[in-house]
């Protein structure tokens, strides 16, 4: 996140010269960080802004972590490796895979993945050309950093009686390629 | 520079063209795919399925033709694709947009109101990326794009048993030499069961979608006879030996017109799979100790060919080469957190596309022995 970059000079403006208390909420600065130059009094529990505030001056989390009138952080995920994958078929212990790498190393892999690896919710998905994708990295929160690895299988909507249909009655299109007419 | 179809490249001051009075068969395959590039002579190219180089990630043959040097756009006077599995057409559709005077084959079986249903379904989507389905509907895309500007519409044709795809006469040294090109496949009997294996793809209402995966045993796939002047090649895409003698290689064998034997020139079916294999072909359709080529399999649960499919090819002919080994390499992983949770989480894992090579075999129409000068690039081998 770069607040550098993004905050608008309107809210900035905002911000010069005036003192914050603990718990103020500002909306425009969801998002957004706050100043490195900004003076923390941890008497009084507020946070004031220098006049001639300008926009490098913003910083990352020094004061956000101090300051609880943000919003609370988001947990995210920090993607080491990441893989779209679909299901060749299934065993008694394993589906086999083939993994397409969308980050980290870039080798196309087939793998055999331990069932108990599906979550509960997606096991009605795991049939041959399941598609899903498998995240390994770190989850990211407030309260620390855990490693993780997840496998989610793509949810689509089923095909409707209406697309199946259409289907049907177009197929004649790819026949007509084959005459020149 | 050359540019064909989005693709440009600077032509190789290594590589050298063949004579216009040369046949060359470039066979290129990695650990997994396949593609085929023929000069029939005359400066007329034929394409034959497609795979990906693993480093560029381009068409393999069009990438060969542009080093060359060669104007694809009227060069290529055929792409045919002999089925739809993944590993045969990636990256066809940029051959086809590239090579805009080819005339297009597909098998017959990809004409049925099953698969043209398929394809309807999926035009539009972009529901799943890579799949030998999607290639088509990019194809599809192309061909309806071209047929609006009917001036320049080269209508596609379909291959069937005995059918004459291609034919012309080139000049080599003062007298014409024929050159025919031959589908020997599907059969009627193919066709048929693709029908029914596409019939059951098709979905039903309220089923999620998946990605439409291959099936096998593999009924669609469209073997080339082809003739220059004296010289026969027998390419046998990935047909294998079914039980049904009105089947496979069996109704070839049994039913041909045109596969009359002498081919000294094979490409081996399937990867060298025994479920593809049949004495007969070597015997009967194969000049004696013929040039054979093939590619690796390096995925599913058993990589093609293995060690008894090399001992029985090598026990046909000498002279058998393969683009890379049917190896499999373990990873080797930098991020620690990934390598545990791999182990973790897998039974085994492999990396599958590993290994690129190529096979050149060039020879003078007018040279009327069955002697072929092989060159091999990259990971291509010898079979022993």
């Amino acid at each position: 996140m770069s607040a550098q970059n993004s905050t608008p000079t309107a809210d900035i403006d905002r911000l010069r010269g005036n003192t914050y208390s603990k718990g103020e909420y500002l909306p425009f600065l969801e998002g957004v960080e706050l100043f490195e130059k900004s003076n923390w009094n941890s008497d009084t529990q507020t946070m004031s802004t220098p006049a001639d505030l300008v926009p490098h001056e913003f910083s990352a989390h020094k004061m956000l972590n101090r300051l609880e009138y943000l919003p609370p952080q988001r947990d995210y995920f920090k993607v080491l490796q990441k893989w779209e994958g679909y299901v060749l078929e299934i065993d008694n212990e394993v589906f086999r895979a083939r993994l397409i790498p969308i980050s980290g190393q870039e080798d196309i892999q087939e793998a055999e993945i331990y069932l108990s690896e599906v979550t509960e919710e997606d096991r009605d998905l795991l049939e041959p050309g399941a598609v899903f994708y498998w995240s390994i990295g770190y989850l990211v929160r407030p309260s620390g950093t855990l490693r993780a690895s997840l496998i989610r299988f793509r949810r689509l909507p089923a095909w409707s009686e209406d697309q199946l249909y259409k289907a049907e009655r177009d197929a004649h299109r790819w026949g007509d390629l084959f005459s020149a007419e | 520079m050359l540019i064909a179809g989005g693709i440009s490249l600077v032509p190789s001051r290594k590589l050298t063209l063949p004579g216009s009075d040369e046949i060359e068969i470039s066979i290129f395959g990695p650990g997994f795919g396949e593609a085929l590039a023929i000069h029939m002579g005359g400066g007329q190219w034929l394409l034959i399925d497609s795979c990906k180089d693993p480093l560029s990630d381009l068409p393999a043959t069009m990438q060969y033709l542009l080093s060359l040097n060669v104007e694809v756009n009227t060069a290529v006077k055929l792409i045919v694709a002999t089925h739809w599995h993944d590993d045969h057409i990636q990256g066809i559709s940029r051959i086809l947009n590239a090579c805009e005077s080819a005339k297009f084959v597909v098998s017959a079986a990809l004409t049925t109101n099953e698969f043209e249903k398929l394809l309807s379904l999926y035009y539009g989507q972009n529901l799943f990326r890579g799949s030998g389905l999607d290639e088509f509907v990019q194809i599809f895309t192309i061909l309806q794009e071209r047929k609006k500007i009917k001036a320049r519409y080269n209508a596609p044709t379909w291959a069937v048993c005995d059918r004459q795809i291609y034919s012309t006469k080139i000049p080599i040294d003062s007298s014409m030499t024929d050159i025919d090109v031959f589908s020997l496949s599907p059969s009627d009997a193919g066709l048929l069961s693709s029908k029914l294996a596409f019939g059951k793809m098709f979905p039903r209402a309220n089923e999620y979608p998946k990605k439409v995966i291959r099936f096998l045993p593999n009924y669609t796939s469209v073997v080339l006879w082809i003739k220059i002047g004296s010289h026969k090649i027998l390419l046998g895409a990935d047909l294998e030996v079914t039980q049904d003698p009105n089947d496979g290689w069996t109704v070839i064998l049994d039913e041909s017109k045109i596969a009359s034997g002498g081919a000294s020139v094979f490409k081996i079916p399937h990867h060298g799979s025994e479920n593809a294999h049949h004495d007969d072909v070597w015997t009967k359709l194969l000049s004696n100790n013929p040039v054979a080529v093939l590619t690796p399999f390096s995925r599913g649960k058993k990589p093609l060919p293995s060690t008894t499919d090399i001992e029985r090819i090598v026990g046909f002919s000498s002279l058998s080469y393969a683009t890379a080994p049917a190896r499999r390499r373990l990873n080797k992983w930098d991020s620690r957190p990934v390598k545990d949770f791999i182990n973790q989480s897998t039974k085994s894992i492999q990396s599958i596309n590993k290994g690129w090579g190529h096979i050149r075999l060039r020879k003078k129409i007018s040279d009327r022995t069955d002697f072929w000068r092989v060159e091999l690039f990259g990971d291509a081998y010898l079979l022993t």
